[in-house]
């Protein structure tokens, strides 16, 4: 009897236990939490919930790690990951909307500003994402690019592992101004002056989301709830753009 | 003008020490006593090693004055310590020439020689020399600092029987070379007997007795503490 | 092996000797102190100098990304002196460097002056070794060996060191880019190529600059 209870317990258990895991770009970090809450209490459903950079979450990925979906910064990552696993599908899911923020003594008060405070020294040090591998980072530049600031940029510039990062360098007080995420940069509190930057000054940054071979109803539940209704109403709020 | 080592000095601390001793120059002062007595001590606290009160005059010079006192490596004593205090890092010339005033390496070897070592010897670190070659080095490091008092502190306790009568002969010797004064620690009354003019004995960290007689009458506390 | 390799091995190169440089007259003023000293606050001011030890990398890098700003004290003395500033330069990681590094260097040097012992010091002043003399023929020489072995524990450490360059460092390629956090950056990119290649370089070079570092102490020891 008690054996038969304990074979019932670990064939149940496991399924009873399983949350869907989803690893997340940094930029996801001030929107994501609210939208699993209201999922798992819509559905019982459980989710848990990893933030890290694009790059290194895709890594892990495709070297095994139990992730079921994965939302990436970028269409490219998203590609490597369904390249890399057999039976994995991309689909985006909003569009990235970078932001200018600024320390309060800086005195620049929007993107025409910015090239001037470059090369006259009111900002020091520029942060943003490594472009060699965070794609916001590439975005960022794209952005000096538009603005003609790319060479009194470069000397000024300060990188962060992935955008989250480049943003603490500027509410740590170390660098006077970044080229960041707008969701976060609107959490960012601390007096930071918040300046959004036109879509059109870089190439378009299409968040795309991997739903892995393993993943189970509960993932494909979630990346159901974020493309709906509930999903993109959240992601505009937060500042995303949608495809 | 005052002869010899006057002292009379009080040492808290752990062990509390206190003692009124005088040497005479040329003079070797053997202090007996049960182990734990405080001789190294007091040894320590005529040479400044450890802090003390009370009076320290060798010759002239005033090392100590209440609480006032020279720092140790201004009060021009050669100390022999227990197990010898060799630095390990020095071969056996080095460690004789660390205590010179002025470097000359032919002093330091003629010292050496005085103390039966010779230049083979004398290019050795105390980690590859016996117990008694040790103990050798450390007699001439002592010498070697021109000292106006000298103070051994048990220098035969860590050898064996042989080596220990050379070294003894060669304390004995150790008197034509400085007429220090010299207050040797030994709780072995034959050793003091061959070397000291006078001696002390202290319990419990006072000299209960002092004086030439000390070392020959069987009835002074010493003699009966030897016997019982 | 290409330009951006050598810029990052030498950054890294310089970072580790100028720490290890850096840290050993503190280690040998702050471990003979340590080691000799009866004041009674000695346990708490060890324990503190284990700190950059015992908090994760991340906490101590955010704590100097903090600290070392424009406009704290810290970064406007440096300002004030040098005109430029300490965040995101070499002198910044340098700092950070010195700092999480303290233990690996001090620690060693506390235990071998220590074990010199008080009956050598006690030796030395009787032998007439003025307290600076005494310290350096009798301390430094026999404490040298624990000293050798902080330096090259903490320069070790600081080629392998990650986490507070990430925080600090804003990896400026030949300013603050060191070798780990290039290869960090690699794997990112999918560069795993370059990647391996640089982690066989970082492998190599350290394991060379150890060897000879110990032998260097073996020598003088």
């Amino acid at each position: 009897m008690i054996l038969r209870f304990l074979a019932l317990l670990l064939m149940v258990w496991p399924l009873a236990a399983r949350a869907a895991t989803v690893a997340a770009a940094a930029d996801l970090r001030t929107t994501l939490p609210a939208l699993a809450q209201a999922h798992e209490a819509a559905t019982g459903q459980r989710i848990t919930l990893v933030f890290g950079s694009s790059g290194n979450l895709a890594q892990q990925a495709m070297n095994g790690a139990p992730y079921d979906l994965l939302l990436m910064a970028d269409a490219a990552t998203a590609q490597r990951v369904v390249a890399a696993a057999p039976g994995a599908v991309a689909r985006p899911y909003a569009l990235a909307r970078l932001a200018l923020v600024v320390r309060p003594g800086a005195g620049v008060r929007d993107l025409n500003g910015l090239k001037a405070a470059l090369i006259d020294g009111r900002v020091r040090h520029l942060a943003i994402a490594n472009p060699a591998h965070a794609p916001y980072g590439l975005a960022a530049q794209g952005v000096l690019a538009s603005l003609g600031a790319r060479a009194a940029a470069l000397p000024r510039l300060v990188l962060g592992d992935n955008v989250a990062q480049a943003l603490s360098f500027v509410t740590s007080g170390a660098a006077e101004a970044g080229l960041v995420a707008l969701p976060l940069a609107r959490q960012a509190g601390g007096g930071l002056s918040v300046v959004p930057v036109p879509p059109a000054l870089h190439a378009p940054l299409v968040q795309t989301l991997v739903l892995m071979p393993r993943a189970d109803a509960a993932a494909r539940a979630f990346a159901a709830r974020l493309t709906g209704p509930q999903g993109r109403a959240a992601l505009r709020r937060a500042g995303f753009g949608l495809p | 003008m005052v002869e010899g080592l006057t002292l009379a000095l009080t040492q808290a601390g752990p062990l509390a020490v206190s003692a009124d001793l005088h040497v005479l120059p040329g003079q070797t002062l053997a202090l007996v006593g049960p182990s734990g007595a405080g001789k190294t001590s007091l040894l320590n606290a005529i040479a400044g090693l450890v802090p003390a009160v009370g009076r320290v005059q060798v010759g002239d010079d005033v090392w100590q004055d209440g609480r006032q006192g020279l720092p140790a490596w201004r009060r021009r004593v050669g100390l022999v310590m227990q197990g010898g205090g060799l630095f390990p890092h020095l071969d056996a010339l080095g460690n004789v020439m660390i205590a010179q005033g002025r470097r000359d390496a032919d002093a330091a070897l003629a010292l050496l020689a005085a103390v039966q070592l010779d230049g083979a010897a004398a290019r050795r670190r105390p980690a590859q020399l016996s117990g008694g070659e040790q103990m050798r080095v450390a007699l001439a490091r002592a010498l070697a600092r021109e000292p106006a008092l000298l103070l051994l502190d048990e220098p035969f306790a860590a050898v064996d029987r042989p080596v220990r009568r050379a070294l003894v002969a060669l304390v004995a010797q150790m008197r034509v070379m400085s007429a220090a004064p010299m207050i040797i620690v030994t709780h072995d009354l034959e050793d003091a007997a061959g070397i000291a003019d006078t001696a002390a004995f202290m319990v419990d960290g006072r000299i209960v007795e002092q004086g030439p007689h000390v070392l020959a009458d069987p009835e002074s506390q010493l003699g009966r503490w030897l016997n019982g | 092996m290409i330009d951006a390799d050598l810029t990052a091995l030498r950054l890294s190169l310089a970072l580790a000797g100028a720490t290890a440089l850096m840290l050993l007259p503190v280690a040998v003023l702050l471990g003979h102190w340590l080691a000799t000293t009866r004041w009674p606050g000695k346990p708490l001011l060890e324990a503190l100098l284990l700190l950059p030890l015992l908090l994760p990398p991340t906490v101590v890098g955010l704590a100097l990304l903090i600290a070392m700003g424009p406009d704290t004290p810290v970064g406007r003395a440096w300002a004030a002196l040098t005109g430029g500033r300490l965040v995101f330069s070499f002198a910044g990681i340098l700092l950070a460097s010195v700092l999480i590094n303290l233990p690996l260097a001090v620690q060693p040097a506390v235990q071998a002056f220590r074990g010199v012992g008080d009956d050598l010091r006690r030796a030395a002043s009787s032998c007439g070794l003025s307290p600076s003399r005494a310290f350096a023929r009798v301390d430094l020489p026999l404490a040298w060996p624990g000293l050798a072995t902080g330096a090259v524990l903490a320069f070790a450490h600081t080629l392998g060191e990650f986490g507070v360059v990430l925080m600090v460092g804003g990896a400026i390629p030949g300013e603050t880019a060191t070798l780990s956090l290039t290869i960090y950056d690699r794997v990112q990119a999918f560069d795993m190529a370059g990647a391996v290649r640089l982690a066989v370089l970082l492998a190599g070079v350290s394991v060379t600059a150890v060897a000879l570092l110990f032998l260097l102490g073996r020598k003088r020891g």
